[in-house]
């Protein structure tokens, strides 16, 4: 019988304590007296959101199919567990042994969005690991981060020994086995540190010296120690039929955000939409075969017992066999008694079919996200959907049943006018008009339902906008004001909602999106005065922020509303996604100009992914 | 059809609320492959129904659930089977074929045994004195809300065990459970000076032809 590493006191008094107990179904176990490698795999948020994510659980097999290593996970303790370990100076423990962090040999922090910054902080604190990589010696676990924000690691460079660049799938064997070699000669963690800096995809952040210009823009990067390379190109897996995938996930028990099985179908996305990161850094695009996920779908449904099933891309309507997959799914689904969530689909009569099939009309919504009001925008963006798209796909949305459409729009974007927003408002306003003109005033039972949200946008790294300015807090409140306004005066506005959140996070996470590694002190001085879980809006604390930007002498607007120039050296160019900056440059040129870039399943682009020589589809066509 | 599960709960998952005592259930049934009925509609339901929801930390020896199935499974293995998909600290004791009829677990409960344990050893006398009062107002607050309620009429039964321990039979129908939390209250309150550090549900009861009989011997017995 395991024994927790919180008493039952402790225990009754925290709020769901069985985030904190482990030995959950396909949790796994190992005999530490014939393991050589202890792997702690972090998610730094709350547990319900960290056993959600399917990046750790495609790790944690793959770790754990490694006979000579043991992978376990830790996630963050909500701050009422928070304060009693300090209180009690109780170190922070890992789920399946309850073994203390800071005794494994690598401690993998996944980074997915920028806001849990600080929570990456309270997990070194709590583990009782000094906080900054240079305190660290030979006793203390090997800090590593990977995931979307490790692209541009800088603003947490000094946290960590080592940023895994790109899928984890390739490289960790490697990196075990090195760190096996060195602990049987004697082991030195810098000597350990150099030789991985020479594996592909591993950045060493402490062997490189960011040389400023006057002006804190970036002059160049200096290794530290000979042979260490300046720059670290990502690392992706070719082939996703053959590689690793978690047929017996790890079933929570207490509800997980995500509570279902997920089918990962496609890497990457074909699209190219201009201010999306995701859909460069995956690239290139690549497919698993159809007949291995009908297989994969049908272990994962008799092995974990959930009741739904979700599918997973960035653009599941591009993937070549969907109309193959979905109606097999459906046909096992059924059988199974297992609900399948759909994922967003190109609204045709195929998907409408298909929707109507698994869900029920009367209480679903259909969702567009044309990102932008304005046919001018879109083309900015290279958002490929044109407003007569939107509106046939309502137009038979409505025929087939449905009566509420969910609209999700970004303010803010670059070149941005006043025209551009309201737009915003007469696309809603459109929408409503068709279903007017659609169904005739008997056959109509509600009302229709429109829902508009809008998100503040956010210039990311490696996208043709990392160029782009930032616009400031007022502008964008003043954005959703004109947005709100223009809804208001629409003939239809009764019919439509309008949804927006609140700003200051989102200048916040444009200033750690693109920001140098000058920030690791400002975060460290944030959480010392005590930010923490900065994602979740009941502890985000902007007035701590101010204050620890003020007290470094750090203007935000350096990282978020400049104008940078086109041969600005940014701090992430010490990494190489594939796509090469000058395509992301014309891509930029073009944005400006309002010209659009083809679809990548209809002709390459050139954007450099196809290096890699592994997108299915990069490579066909290309012939 | 409808089998009966009884199991236990120990050790760490003892953390677990009922509601996601219900959910690991629901999956390990789903994974167990036997062919169980399911409600209609777009999400489709196991019919499934728990006896009695047992406090968060509390370990039990004797809980049920009733779950209807379509066509029996083999009974000779199917303890092993399900013992098979538990995690540790959930274990499958015995399955009942029910008689047709027979009310559901839920609303057959009338009684529980639950075992006490106290911090030292216990004074029998003031026990006796106060399991032999014939009413004995509590006041507690449940959800923050003041409560009054006499709890002698819902204790059934107590038995000494060794010079620490005690088993107490209590109301446990779906109107009128007494929580061991309450009880312990109470005695506390009555001046009872040794605490219960540690508790246990033993096992529910129904009630047959005026005696308690445990929710694990209706029908057919298979472990």
């Amino acid at each position: 019988m395991r024994k927790l590493a919180l008493s039952h006191d402790i225990m009754m008094q925290v709020d769901k304590s069985a985030r904190y107990i482990g030995g959950e179904f396909n949790s796994v176990m190992k005999d530490k007296n014939n393991i050589d490698i202890r792997f702690c795999m972090c998610f730094p948020d709350v547990y319900e959101i960290g056993m959600s994510h399917l990046g750790i659980q495609i790790l944690y097999s793959m770790f754990n199919s490694f006979e000579d290593t043991w992978c376990e996970r830790v996630y963050s303790p909500w701050p009422d567990l928070d304060k009693i370990m300090r209180e009690k100076n109780i170190p922070l423990f890992s789920l399946e042994s309850q073994d203390n962090v800071k005794d494994f040999d690598f401690l993998g922090i996944t980074l997915q969005y920028e806001m849990c910054y600080t929570n990456i902080l309270q997990i070194l604190e709590l583990s009782q690991i000094p906080i900054f990589s240079k305190d660290r010696n030979e006793d203390y676990p090997i800090v590593i981060g990977g995931g979307p924000c490790s692209y541009n690691p800088e603003p947490i460079a000094d946290f960590f020994d080592i940023f895994y660049i790109g899928e984890g799938e390739t490289r960790y064997r490697e990196l075990l086995d090195l760190y096996k070699e060195c602990k049987k000669s004697g082991y030195n963690r810098a000597d350990f540190l150099y030789q991985a800096s020479k594996i592909p995809g591993i950045y060493v952040p402490s062997l490189i010296e960011v040389i400023y210009n006057d002006d804190f823009t970036i002059k160049e990067f200096k290794p530290v120690k000979e042979g260490v390379p300046v720059k670290v190109r990502k690392e992706v897996e070719t082939d996703l039929d053959d590689s690793y995938y978690p047929t017996k996930p790890v079933i929570p028990f207490i509800k997980a955000t995500q509570d279902r099985i997920t089918l990962e179908i496609m890497r990457g996305c074909p699209r190219g939409c201009r201010f999306c990161q995701a859909g460069q850094l995956y690239r290139p695009i690549r497919t698993k075969d159809v007949n291995k996920l009908k297989e994969i779908a049908e272990q994962m449904i008799d092995n974990s017992g959930y009741e739904e099933l979700n599918l997973s891309s960035l653009s599941s309507s591009d993937y070549p066999d969907l109309k193959e997959l979905i109606t097999y799914l459906i046909d096992l689904c059924e059988q199974k008694k297992v609900n399948i969530s759909l994922p967003s689909l190109r609204v045709d009569s195929f998907s409408l079919d298909v929707m109507s099939k698994v869900q029920d009309i009367k209480k679903s919504s259909l969702t567009f996200a044309p990102e932008a009001g304005s046919q001018r925008m879109r083309n900015i963006i290279n958002k490929g959907l044109t407003e007569e798209q939107i509106l046939e796909g309502c137009k038979l949305a409505f025929l087939g049943g449905w009566n509420k459409v969910k609209l999700y729009f970004m303010l803010g974007l670059p070149f941005e006018t006043d025209e551009d927003v309201v737009a915003i408002a007469e696309l809603c306003n459109e929408v409503a008009k068709v279903y007017y003109e659609t169904i005739p005033k008997e056959e109509r039972k509600q009302r229709v339902s429109i829902t508009a949200s809008t998100s503040f946008f956010i210039p990311k790294p490696f996208t043709p906008f990392q160029w782009a300015p930032q616009f400031k807090l007022e502008d964008f409140r003043e954005k959703a004001k004109l947005t709100k306004e223009s809804i208001i005066s629409q003939l239809n506005q009764r019919s439509i909602k309008y949804n927006w959140h609140d700003t200051d996070v989102s200048v916040l996470e444009g200033v750690f999106a693109r920001g140098d590694r000058r920030l690791s002190k400002v975060i460290y001085d944030a959480y010392k005065a005590g930010a923490i879980f900065d994602a979740w809006n009941d502890y985000f604390d902007y007035n701590i922020w101010l204050k620890a930007f003020a007290d470094n002498d750090i203007d935000m607007g350096f990282y978020t509303t400049r104008v940078r120039e086109l041969d600005e050296v940014f701090p992430w160019d010490i990494i190489d996604i594939g796509v090469t900056k000058e395509y992301l440059k014309r891509e930029w040129i073009k944005a400006s100009k309002g010209e659009i870039t083809r679809n990548c399943m209809v002709g390459c682009n050139g954007c450099g992914a196809n290096i890699y020589g592994s997108g299915k589809f990069c490579i066909t066509s290309n012939k | 059809m409808v089998l009966r599960f009884k199991f236990k709960k120990y050790g760490p998952i003892v953390y677990l609320g009922h509601l996601d005592v219900m959910r690991y259930f629901q999956k390990a049934i789903r994974r167990s492959g036997i062919d169980a009925a399911y409600t209609e509609g777009f999400s489709p339901h196991l019919k499934l129904s728990f006896a009695q929801p047992l406090s968060v930390g509390v370990e039990t020896d004797g809980d049920y659930y009733d779950l209807e199935v379509n066509t029996l499974p083999d009974m000779s293995t199917i303890v092993k089977l399900f013992q098979d998909n538990c995690v540790e600290g959930f274990d499958i004791v015995s399955v009942t074929l029910l008689d047709d009829g027979t009310d559901n677990a839920m609303s057959s409960v009338k009684a529980a045994d639950y075992e006490l344990t106290f911090d030292t050893p216990y004074d029998k006398a003031s026990l006796d004195d106060f399991f032999s009062q014939d009413s004995f107002v509590h006041e507690y607050y449940k959800k923050e809300v003041l409560k009054s309620k006499d709890i002698m009429p819902f204790i059934y039964n107590h038995e000494y065990i060794d010079d620490k321990r005690i088993v107490v039979r209590v109301d446990c129908s779906s109107m009128n459970n007494l929580k061991v939390s309450t009880l312990t209250g109470a005695m506390e309150k009555y001046g009872i000076e040794q605490k219960v550090v540690y508790y246990k549900r033993l096992d529910l009861f129904t009630e047959k032809d005026g005696s308690y009989v445990s929710l694990g011997e209706l029908g057919q017995v298979y472990d």
